[in-house]
């Protein structure tokens, strides 16, 4: 299975120790993606709005602003990052709901390589990286005033 | 729904299965002798019809090697909140496997952690639907959960 190369990931998930497990098997599924982390939802929409982030992982269960919410306002912000689901729930009633406001997939916990390589391969379909470097600041962004590359001399 | 809360093998497949999964630890069934060790406990309510609560406990050794599996670090090297983390966290998933199986419309909670010098934490209120022991090696963990009394 081949994927996209330099891809940014962003990882929500109140448990850091779930963001470190995923973080682990996506480099071994990815090469090197970069990542960004999230502890909630409120983290996750700003990070969103200050990186060029091609798919997110999305608790449900989270305090603040739990992934349901959040997917919500991403849509809301007509916001296209691709976006798994990610649940302890196995109940699925959730995801359903999430699945409806426009999620690529969904994972649940404790979930196995291939499910998550499944998810991955099913939410990237039709991906095309974005020509900005993979680190770069999203488009509309305000660009860092004291980065002397950005910074012009009148 | 066939399988009861006290299904004694339900359970302890579930636990073997999250177990596996989660930490590539393979969990061996111990009889319910009593426990005197200072225990770690995460609990996890799930409400709606049915009012559950799931609690997982572990000695400080075993959540500290539950902790070092998912953040790739050595037992010794764990921190307080890795190990609260750690243990919130398998409770979560666990519950989530209780409430596939048996309440399916609930609402899963937060985790909530205590530590204990000897014994259980005792939910008042609350009967005791089933209790899973199982050892990893040496080291001792339990599951319970509780349905509260008239929900």
């Amino acid at each position: 299975m081949s994927f996209p190369q330099h891809l940014n990931i962003l990882l929500v998930d109140d448990s850091r120790a779930i963001r470190a497990l995923m973080k682990r098997e996506l480099t071994a599924m990815l090469g090197s993606p970069k990542f960004y982390e999230a502890g909630d939802g409120a983290e996750a929409l700003a990070t969103i709005k200050t990186y060029a982030i091609d798919l997110m992982f999305l608790d449900i269960n989270m305090p603040c602003l739990d992934g349901i919410e959040t997917l919500q306002h991403l849509r809301t912000e007509r916001r296209n990052v691709r976006v798994i689901m990610v649940t302890a729930d196995g109940g699925h009633s959730q995801v359903k709901r999430a699945m409806e406001f426009g999620a690529s997939g969904y994972i649940v916990k404790p979930f196995s390589r291939m499910g998550l390589e499944k998810a991955v391969t099913r939410a990237l379909v039709g991906f095309v990286p974005t020509p900005a470097a993979p680190s770069s600041p999203a488009a509309g962004a305000p660009s860092d005033p004291f980065d002397l590359n950005v910074l012009k001399i009148n | 729904m066939s399988t009861a809360i006290q299904d004694e093998v339900w359970g302890f497949l579930a636990l073997r299965e999250v177990f596996l999964h989660l930490f590539d630890l393979e969990a061996r069934p111990v009889s319910d002798v009593a426990w005197r060790e200072p225990t770690i406990q995460a609990y996890v309510a799930l409400t709606g019809v049915r009012r559950l609560g799931v609690v997982l406990s572990c000695t400080p050794t075993l959540a500290s090697t539950l902790a070092s599996k998912l953040f790739d670090c050595l037992p010794e090297e764990v921190s307080d909140a890795e190990r609260i983390d750690a243990m919130g966290e398998t409770a979560n998933v666990i519950a989530g496997r209780v409430k596939a199986d048996f309440c399916p419309q609930a609402h899963i909670g937060l985790p909530a952690i205590s530590a204990q010098e000897i014994g259980f934490v005792h939910i008042s209120g609350a009967r005791l639907c089933s209790s899973i022991n199982a050892a990893f090696g040496s080291q001792r963990m339990s599951i319970a959960v509780y349905e509260e009394v008239g929900s």
